[in-house]
């Protein structure tokens, strides 16, 4: 087993390789660089042209390449943004930490939803109240995280006052005042958390109930009450961890799914997190910035395949190493 | 008779197709002594398994009808937490398919600890792990040690089938409900699992039901041996009645359609034609074999047809067995 997860954790090594070059080639594709849109009266075509041959924009695509890999590896240099003139991994750094707790409390919330409305719709499949599970999970397809985002913010931020309606904390609060300032972070992050969570477990949801669904008319189940277990063991002991594998196995994907896929819901509450840093370095040519965040959320799926994959082979004891 | 186990009177089991129910059981009347075997025969889809899941009401969604009726208790309108005591400890199912018998997460020896644990909550971690040792030992597996700690999907289907055993007879249930416990199986296990029922019968002094459409372990293992049709019996006696002397055109065709010991080439096989009807296409009228000996005329079919009892114990359903015969054969008067 260990083996295995070795094996499987130097496989990511490649992968990051890869995928480190296509982001670089994508960068390269997109046209104009970062001084493109510097207008500065006092600057001439021949000065910037002097400051592009600085910065090493004129070389050719592989040393460029190079140079930029050495620097990620060597020293964790990401290079410095052109728009915050600040160094990558700062603006990164001060935002990753509010993304993923945004995204910590998605994935509870997630499960926290899923797992029983799942087993209630799966279990009394077809009674009234599997068909109003399968109603709000139809809703939840149907409706954009955004909308979502946009309801709850207007009835319990705006017009409740319950929830604050923007930003990771309230003004004036700093880490220094201890718990209050903790709590003024959750009570920022609830909302935001609740609009992804909500649109995104209906998948969960009914994945588990067709999962459930499914389990229950396999032969080993007959066994279980030939036994002489009740429904109640039937379903939590024996159901319930089968029924869990596939979602077990879809934890990794979804953690880099909520890492990557946080820009909108972070747009709507205004909360200061990688996705809207991603967007604004899109529309600013802010190539260092932007090329930081595609191979980070890169990353986070390719570790979270790995993550997947080592929870499965720590579940079901059918997986082993090939 | 004396010592009856199990009985069943107009049993009848249905199942939900769209909107309808259709059964796929249809009043099947049977009894099972103590030390019994009674096989129960026929082609696949035609109703053995739902009849064996039904003993025990094993299918949750399934309807059942009529009347079951074990040591005296009737097991249709029993509560499901009855169920629960008899199930596992007075009625064992041995399962056909040994791989998909198993959770595939539990270890084997957790399974059958499973099966002693939930009739007997009391019992000691240590007295727990002894008994499942003693079972495996009992069903014929020597390394029980190291079986204890396997998942199913690393025994072989030989050793997974004795294991399915071994939960079954956990509890040393009076009946033992036996579903084409050997069909998986190669032919040398299929001997050796057949010896073990049969040990396990006599060592129980239990009933057993035993599910098969191999008509060679039904003249080694049966007393006697119900033959099923469409849902429905369509003969039933003794061993010899309905080997020796089968009377149903259905019997007959199954018996004739299997190879003599040593088959020279150019024996032909009889081929029953057609197929046991879909759940839903099942004639619910008249004899339920009719369409499948098309060359017997519509007057040799009662239109209700029962079973009737044509010698002691020996039952025969429809009267066209007297008029029936193979079409190679012609006609005999």
């Amino acid at each position: 087993m260990l083996q295995f997860t070795l094996r499987r954790f130097l496989i990511m090594i490649p992968q990051l390789i890869v995928l480190s070059f296509v982001v670089f080639l994508i960068a390269l594709a997109m046209p104009g660089d970062a001084l493109t849109g510097t207008l500065d009266p006092n600057l001439t075509v021949e000065m910037l042209e002097i400051q592009r041959e600085l910065l090493g924009l004129n070389n050719p695509w592989y040393v460029r390449y190079w140079d930029w890999i050495v620097g990620i590896v060597t020293r964790f240099d990401f290079g410095r943004s052109f728009t915050w003139q600040m160094p990558v991994t700062a603006i990164i750094g001060e935002r990753l930490g509010n993304t993923l707790r945004l995204s910590t409390l998605t994935l509870v919330i997630m499960y926290a939803i899923a797992i029983p409305l799942g087993i209630i719709s799966g279990r009394h499949h077809d009674t009234w109240k599997d068909k109003i599970i399968t109603a709000y999970t139809y809703l939840g397809f149907g409706m954009p995280t955004m909308v979502a985002g946009l309801l709850l913010l207007f009835s319990f931020g705006f017009n409740l006052g319950w929830f604050p309606t923007g930003l990771s904390v309230a003004p004036g609060m700093s880490p220094d005042m201890g718990l209050p300032y903790h709590l003024s972070r959750l009570h920022h992050l609830i909302l935001p958390a609740l609009s992804v969570a909500l649109i995104t477990t209906v998948g969960t949801v009914q994945y588990l109930r067709g999962e459930i669904i499914d389990l229950e008319q396999r032969e080993f189940i007959l066994t279980v009450r030939a036994k002489g277990a009740d429904e109640n063991r039937v379903y939590n002991k024996h159901i319930f961890r089968n029924a869990l594998l596939p979602i077990a196995a879809f934890l990794g994907f979804q953690i880099a799914f909520l890492i990557g896929g946080s820009v909108l819901v972070e747009t709507v509450f205004s909360f200061p997190g990688i996705g809207g840093l991603f967007i604004g370095s899109i529309t600013g040519r802010d190539f260092s910035v932007m090329m930081s965040l595609v191979l980070l959320f890169g990353a986070a799926t390719i570790v979270g395949s790995f993550l997947s994959d080592v929870i499965m082979m720590m579940v079901d004891p059918r997986i082993e190493i090939e | 008779m004396a010592d009856v186990l199990l009985e069943l009177k107009n049993l009848k089991t249905s199942f939900r197709v769209k909107d309808d129910y259709f059964a796929a059981v249809d009043d099947v009347t049977l009894t099972v002594n103590k030390r019994e075997v009674l096989a129960v025969v026929g082609e696949s889809g035609c109703g053995k398994s739902a009849l064996a899941y039904s003993i025990m009401k094993l299918h949750t969604r399934a309807q059942v009808e009529g009347k079951i009726e074990f040591k005296g208790e009737d097991i249709v309108t029993a509560t499901p937490g009855r169920l629960t005591q008899l199930r596992g400890k007075e009625m064992g199912m041995i399962f056909q398919d040994s791989l998909s018998a198993l959770n595939p997460l539990i270890k084997i020896g957790d399974q059958i600890a499973e099966a002693i644990y939930l009739h007997d909550q009391k019992i000691s971690k240590s007295a727990l792990k002894a008994r499942v040792m003693e079972l495996l030992t009992q069903v014929g597996i020597h390394r029980a040690e190291s079986v204890y700690i396997q998942y199913p999907h690393q025994l072989s289907g030989g050793m997974r089938q004795r294991v399915v055993i071994a939960m079954a007879i956990a509890n040393s249930p009076d009946l033992l409900i036996a579903d084409e416990p050997t069909t998986a199986l190669d032919v040398t296990i299929q001997a050796q699992i057949l010896d073990l029922i049969r040990k396990l019968r006599d060592d129980l002094d239990a009933g057993v039901i035993l599910i098969t459409h191999d008509l060679g372990v039904v003249a080694e293992m049966a007393d006697r041996v119900a033959v099923m049709y469409a849902g429905q019996i369509v003969e039933i006696g003794t061993v010899y009645d309905v080997m020796e002397n089968p009377r149903h055109p259905y019997t007959r065709s199954l018996l004739h359609s299997m190879p003599s010991a040593i088959a020279s080439k150019d024996e032909k096989l009889h081929v029953i034609e057609g197929v046991v009807p879909s759940l839903p296409l099942i004639p619910r009228v008249g004899c339920r074999f009719k369409d499948r000996m098309d060359w017997i005329p519509e007057s040799a079919h009662e239109a209700h047809p029962t079973l009737k009892e044509i010698t002691p114990g020996h039952f025969v359903r429809c009267s066209c067995y007297q008029h029936f015969h193979f079409p190679e054969e012609g006609v005999n008067a």
